[in-house]
């Protein structure tokens, strides 16, 4: 009997040292978050938090108790009307009322039985669009009945870009699609050599969008035509950030670049960061803002190239900031993935952090 | 550390594998076991010399045991000099406490090699030797899916066109992973001398034990691990067989007390002889460990043995 009980406790701490270790079981994702009026809603593994821009304050928590089958909520909500509409990486997508964070509807897809990458959620006027494994929903926002499916090759990590009547849908199988909102139908379909993790920002008639092949792109939306294509250091992994004539992005080998959005002739390529940079850098009054896998966000000056500031958010915690840092009535928000806090609003003039919230 | 020394070399030697293999990780993953265990020969081979060194031993053992069964110190002093300690009897389980920091290692390796999550494919941009993949966007996503499995995930086979049964999925990894641990363990173990005795114990304990708890690990993690489990066992078993191919004979063995499999069992040599005290000698029995085993030996075995004594100890053609 002891010798049993030795061995259970063998087994137990290998078991611990398996998944405590590698960090691969607890987390599939890092949390991120949506800017909805002055709420910010973060969708975090378990739960979905609204909170106030200003303060930090909870306003409401979806699901108020804690639920199983709506765990891995991490990809970024999408906000239409008076719902914002969350996925769960095990395949649910749900519609949730704005003000008091009440469930609407849910839908989930049956096709997928292991469920991995989180994605998020685009929206049209009518259609909600929800990725599961390699299959696309177009969804009705007020019922959340399925009006259409697209199959793709393979994984689907990001939702598609809806604009002219079409979505655009980046996938890991190195294509980008363009799939007629009315009816479902694809329209064009352009293989780019790399895996596409995010999904690609429209400026006009171009879609800007990066890859996991060291590559940034313009396309032309209406045929999928390349415009140009901009050598990287490393993977381009966030959708980039277009203002006026420039287009700006980072890379995993934590660099920012500044290009022409017409002609992709480059600006500037900032200085190595610390680490890496995954998510598509927030703009606001001529200033860049990143952060970093090593829990590092930084100010660049948009023309220049050159650091504003940086800080490290949570210096005793190996804290990872991999979500989109959000830029908003004068403060930076990043989410975090290991540390005390989940949420850190920094001032962007000069780097100090206002407030942060943590969940109870 | 860890991660430059274990992690990284493994994860990276299972990508440059499934890229020679024509982006079959499921190759990839058996070959790298395969590489890892040849690795590892010049441990276990001498492991299991020594357990052959013990099978050999047990009739003089036994003897040592019955003779001086009152006086403990006597017998340990008497085991001693034959080389015998009961930590010994673990021997047969030991492999398999040095599989454990490989087989962390393994697992994480395989999770970082096919990553699932966005979380794993930003670990493996890190962990990737960028130098020894010129294109290596190209092989980006990995493969990750075999016959029915995804090797990122544990094992469940959804049995297809029986609607009753369709929400309910087979480990076939985990299960092949028991039945191939509990194949290796019985071959490998020596007999043990006295069954009331501790190390006795705790080995019938290990013999069940290790392969639950093998098949514990399969059925939670990824099925990349599994086919790690399996492929060890196997080259675990064949490489015992090779070791000691003069000896080998297949007896039947029940699995689980149900499923009866023919195991390679080896049979015990002849061990040199075993100088022993006065004292012992003259206690009646055979001074002479090597007549004492071949009584036991069927007269067929003995004959082979002496013909094979008789051209000078070496294998015929």
């Amino acid at each position: 009997m002891k010798h049993d009980v030795y061995f259970v406790v063998v087994a137990a701490t290998i078991v611990l040292l398996l998944t405590g270790c590698s960090g691969a079981l607890p987390a599939s994702s890092w949390p991120n978050a949506t800017m909805v009026e002055n709420k910010l809603v973060i969708a975090n593994n378990n739960a979905v938090y609204a909170i106030s821009s200003d303060d930090g304050r909870l306003i409401w928590q979806f699901p108020s108790k804690s639920d199983n089958t709506r765990s891995k909520l991490f990809a970024s909500p999408a906000h239409i009307n008076d719902s914002v509409m969350v996925t769960s990486d095990n395949k649910y997508i749900f519609a949730i009322d704005i003000k008091t964070g009440n469930e609407m509807w849910n839908f989930g897809a049956t096709n997928n039985k292991s469920g991995t990458a989180p994605t998020g959620t685009s929206i049209s006027s009518k259609l909600a669009f929800f990725t599961s494994g390699s299959t696309l929903y177009a969804l009705h926002i007020s019922t959340g009945e399925t009006s259409w499916k697209f199959e793709s090759g393979k994984e689907l990590w990001a939702p598609p870009a809806a604009k002219h009547g079409h979505v655009y849908l980046p996938s890991m199988d190195h294509s980008l699609t363009s799939i007629e909102i009315e009816s479902g139908s694809q329209s064009w379909k352009q293989d780019l050599g790399g895996a596409l993790a995010d999904s690609p920002t429209i400026y006009e008639d171009t879609l800007y969008l990066g890859s996991l092949s060291n590559k940034a792109y313009a396309i032309d939306a209406a045929s999928g035509r390349i415009k140009w294509e901009f050598e990287t250091k490393g993977w381009v992994w966030g959708s980039p950030v277009v203002v006026s004539e420039q287009v700006f992005f980072s890379d995993l080998d934590g660099y920012v670049y500044a290009l022409n959005r017409e002609s992709g002739r480059q600006y500037w390529t900032s200085q190595q960061l610390d680490s890496a940079s995954r998510g598509t850098p927030a703009y606001a009054d001529g200033s860049i803002f990143v952060c970093t896998d090593n829990g590092f966000v930084y100010s660049i000056d948009a023309n220049s190239g050159n650091q504003n500031w940086s800080i490290e958010v949570d210096i005793k915690n190996s804290d990872r900031l991999l979500a989109d840092p959000i830029a908003h009535n004068g403060l930076v928000y990043v989410t975090s993935m290991n540390g005390d806090n989940l949420v850190h609003a920094i001032h962007q003039e000069n780097g100090q952090i206002a407030w942060q919230f943590a969940p109870e | 550390m860890w991660n430059q020394l274990v992690i990284f070399p493994i994860t990276n030697s299972l990508l440059m594998i499934y890229k020679l293999t024509g982006n079959s990780f499921t190759l990839s993953l058996i070959l790298t076991t395969i590489a890892i265990r040849a690795l590892l020969i010049p441990l276990t081979a001498r492991q299991q010399k020594s357990q052959m060194k013990m099978q050999a031993m047990q009739p003089e053992i036994k003897r040592i045991q019955e003779k001086y069964k009152g006086e403990p110190e006597r017998m340990q002093k008497e085991l001693q000099k034959i080389g015998y300690s009961p930590a010994s009897m673990l021997g047969g389980c030991l492999p398999m406490f040095i599989q454990f920091p490989i087989l962390i290692g393994m697992y994480r390796s395989i999770l970082r090699a096919i990553p699932a999550s966005p979380i794993q494919m930003i670990d493996l941009y890190q962990a990737a030797y960028r130098s020894w993949f010129p294109a290596f966007h190209e092989m980006i996503p990995v493969e990750r899916n075999f016959l029915w499995m995804d090797l990122s995930q544990p094992d469940r086979f959804y049995i297809p066109m029986i609607p009753m049964l369709s929400g309910i999925g087979v480990p076939v990894l985990p299960l092949f992973v028991y039945i191939t641990t509990v194949l290796q363990q019985k071959m490998m173990a020596p007999p043990a001398v006295d069954p009331s005795d501790q190390s006795a114990q705790m080995q019938r304990s290990m013999m069940t034990m290790m392969p639950l708890m093998f098949a514990f690990f399969a059925l939670q993690f990824s099925s990349g691990l599994s086919i790690y489990f399996i492929t060890s066992n196997i080259v675990t078993v064949v490489q015992y067989m090779l070791i000691n191919r003069e000896k080998l004979e297949w007896v039947p063995v029940k699995v689980a007390g149900v499923l009866e499999l023919p195991i390679p069992s080896i049979t015990a040599p002849a061990p040199a002889p075993i100088k022993l005290s006065k004292k012992s000698e003259q206690g009646g029995t055979s001074a002479n460990p090597t007549a004492a085993a071949q009584e036991k030996m069927s007269s067929r075995k003995a004959k082979r043995l002496k013909a094979r004594k008789a051209r000078g100890g070496k294998r015929g053609r």
